[in-house]
């Protein structure tokens, strides 16, 4: 369904062209937005899983919900004195704001009828439906309108200072909060204190064009953007005050895993990007530019690249002036023996944690060694699938004295009779030999080393944001209300 | 046990057992700047900005309170307010002008249980309604133009997306 939404949204931006008719933008979004699945039979753990955020509230009133057309509304007290209480619709409104409800704002036809159309008094005018459009044209109205809101219409917020209406706020999930930014401008002003806003959620949404440069502002600081579908362009030319050309956001932790982003709004994200701490491109495509933009991050000590797509030199040599790193998974990129030779050579001194995984065909047994030369202070070290490595890594690897986790799987090259004496190491906890030992000699082996836990992780977690199913914090953060 | 005198602000004094009273914080920075009174003749402490009648129920709150565990001030509390205890619930079956004195009598008392609890309920009051179900149900007017309204609808369109 989310596809649907996506594909809908690439069309009505061609329909629309360079569209700043809010109006009509807004009677398309309604009705795409209103085609929304019923979430009510979804497990809430699964739903949570899937990213969908569990917002208890607002749903139950959804599903008998029909979505309201331009409604008249009256805002008026509850114990407003009516000496009549008819029903009938051509009854007279107390004011004549009107307000057009979409889906956005889902609500109760009958509830509103009810509560909200109190009669006026003798008017006797109970089948004129024009009067109820036209109120200019009957001025003891207008006199009862003014004194109704000077004397009852008592907004109790008036008496809270801004502060104290965050205190308020803050206790609510982010789609109750972005509702009360449509209450008044007051409210929409608090609302996007940056307090409210430094840990978000927005994995697996999908983010209209401009959407991003809308949210950053608010001072996000801890953004979950994995699998989220984000809309060219990522950030809309003019959006009010804000000037793009020299925005830096406040991001410090960034998850992008399985994005859905092109290579350019990617690197336009992460040229707004200068303090990041941590970032994960788990699949994602990079460009030179992206590089660049991640090396000016110089504070980045943690960077997941698994998977990613179209590395070259160039972008190696962009990451490797990071010099702060300290956990780098480059597993699986796909690099070239260039980008090898070259990242093997300069790979920070400050790492400790570094997953290289998946070089089938490009990590040498010279490689290595130049890496462990580099690296002298590796805790954790995941070799897995790099099928070329022989006996003579062996010995750079036992140079490696504070290595205590180290991922073997699947180095076919390697003797096993090499297995022992790496896990005679000093330091070494655990060592991950999966695909090169059947159960049988496993036991016996195990048995021979009682130090080291054999075969504990069969994934690495070096530099992952999420680990196992849950997804309500990345690198151990919350993002979740 | 020792008990101290409160005055509210049309002059209403009250009696309390200092452990209740030093639930607020303002009180108690106070009773520490000034020493504990010693005498039962000792000036009531005067407190300008509670009416009596709220007075008398914040007092209520913090006797029931009074052995409560302090609050952990962690900075980024999970955002529950479904964790009210019953007995909050009952006290806070109040009309709304009560309750935002609540709020600002505990805030300009100092009293973090009170202050998250009310500004628990009023967040309870808001969760789950429109925006026009809001302004309704704390009579706020809608100061924005259709245009203003529509731009701020548009910036937060994600979130009603799954």
């Amino acid at each position: 369904m989310a596809e649907t939404c996506w594909y809908n949204s690439k069309r009505m931006r061609l329909d629309d062209g360079c569209n700043n008719n809010l109006n009509s933008a807004s009677v398309k979004e309604s009705e795409r937005w209103s085609c929304s699945g019923d979430t009510s039979l979804v497990e809430p753990e699964i739903l949570e899983d899937m990213g969908v955020s569990m917002l208890a509230d607002g749903e139950a009133s959804r599903e008998s919900l029909q979505i309201l057309k331009t409604q008249e509304c009256t805002i008026s007290p509850k114990n407003f004195e009516s000496n009549r209480h008819s029903k009938n619709k051509s009854t007279m409104y107390e004011t004549k704001e009107t307000f057009k409800s979409t889906s956005f704002e889902p609500a109760n036809v009958d509830r509103v009828e009810n509560e909200n159309f109190i009669e006026a008094k003798n008017f006797g005018k109970e089948d004129s439906n024009d009067a109820s459009d036209k109120p200019g044209t009957d001025p003891f109205y207008l006199f009862r309108r003014k004194k109704k809101l000077s004397i009852i219409g008592e907004d109790k917020f008036n008496k809270l200072s801004d502060e104290m209406i965050l205190m308020i706020l803050k206790w609510l999930p982010k789609k109750c909060l972005v509702r009360s930014m449509l209450v008044c401008k007051r409210w929409c002003q608090i609302a996007r204190d940056e307090a409210l806003w430094s840990r978000l959620d927005l994995g697996s949404k999908v983010l209209n064009e401009g959407t991003l440069g809308h949210i950053l502002p608010r001072g996000v600081q801890i953004l979950r953007l994995a699998q989220a579908e984000i809309a060219h362009p990522a950030f809309l030319k003019t959006n009010g005050d804000t000037l793009w050309e020299n925005y830096i956001c406040k991001l410090q932790y960034l998850d992008l895993s399985m994005a859905v982003v092109s290579p350019n709004d990617l690197s336009d994200l992460l040229s707004k990007c200068k303090y990041l701490k941590k970032l994960s491109l788990e699949k994602c495509t990079l460009n030179k530019s992206s590089c660049e933009a991640i090396s000016n991050n110089q504070d980045l000590e943690v960077l997941n690249l698994t998977m990613c797509e179209r590395m070259n030199i160039d972008c190696i040599k962009d990451l490797m002036k990071l010099t702060r790193l300290i956990s780098l998974n480059i597993a699986w990129c796909v690099l070239d023996s260039e980008s090898m030779g070259y990242l093997c050579q300069t790979l920070p001194s400050s790492i400790t944690r570094l997953n290289i995984a998946g070089c089938r065909k490009t990590l040498t047994d010279d490689n290595l060694k130049d890496l462990a030369q580099c690296c002298p202070h590796l805790v954790e070290l995941d070799l897995s699938d790099c099928t070329m490595l022989t006996i003579n890594t062996v010995h750079s690897l036992i140079n490696l004295g504070e290595l205590e986790h180290l991922s073997l799987s699947r180095c076919y090259s390697i003797p096993t009779s090499m297995h022992l004496r790496i896990a005679l190491m000093p330091r070494l906890r655990y060592l991950d030999i999966f695909g090169l030992i059947s159960d049988e000699l496993l036991k016996t082996f195990q048995a021979k080393c009682d130090s080291v836990e054999i075969n504990k992780f069969q994934y690495s977690a070096v530099a992952r944001p999420t680990v196992g199913v849950r997804r309500t914090s990345i690198w151990g953060l919350r993002v979740r209300d | 046990m020792t008990n101290i005198k409160l005055k509210s602000s049309d002059d209403q004094v009250f009696d309390v057992d200092v452990k209740v009273a030093q639930c607020s914080i303002t009180i108690k920075t106070m009773l520490e700047d000034l020493g504990m009174p010693e005498e039962e003749e000792d000036e009531p402490i005067p407190l300008p900005n509670v009416s009596g009648s709220v007075l008398k129920k914040v007092l209520e709150w913090a006797n029931y309170h009074k052995d409560d565990p302090p609050i952990n001030e962690d900075e980024n509390p999970e955002k529950r307010t479904d964790d009210i205890c019953e007995w909050d619930m009952e006290f806070l079956k109040v009309d709304q002008g009560t309750l935002f004195e609540l709020i600002l009598s505990a805030n300009y008392l100092d009293i973090k249980g009170l202050l998250d609890v009310t500004c628990k309920t009023v967040a309870n009051m808001i969760k789950g309604k429109t925006p026009e179900e809001i302004r309704k149900t704390f009579n706020i007017k809608n100061d924005f133009s259709p245009i203003e309204e529509d731009q701020v609808r548009k910036e937060n369109e994600w979130c009603e997306e799954k």
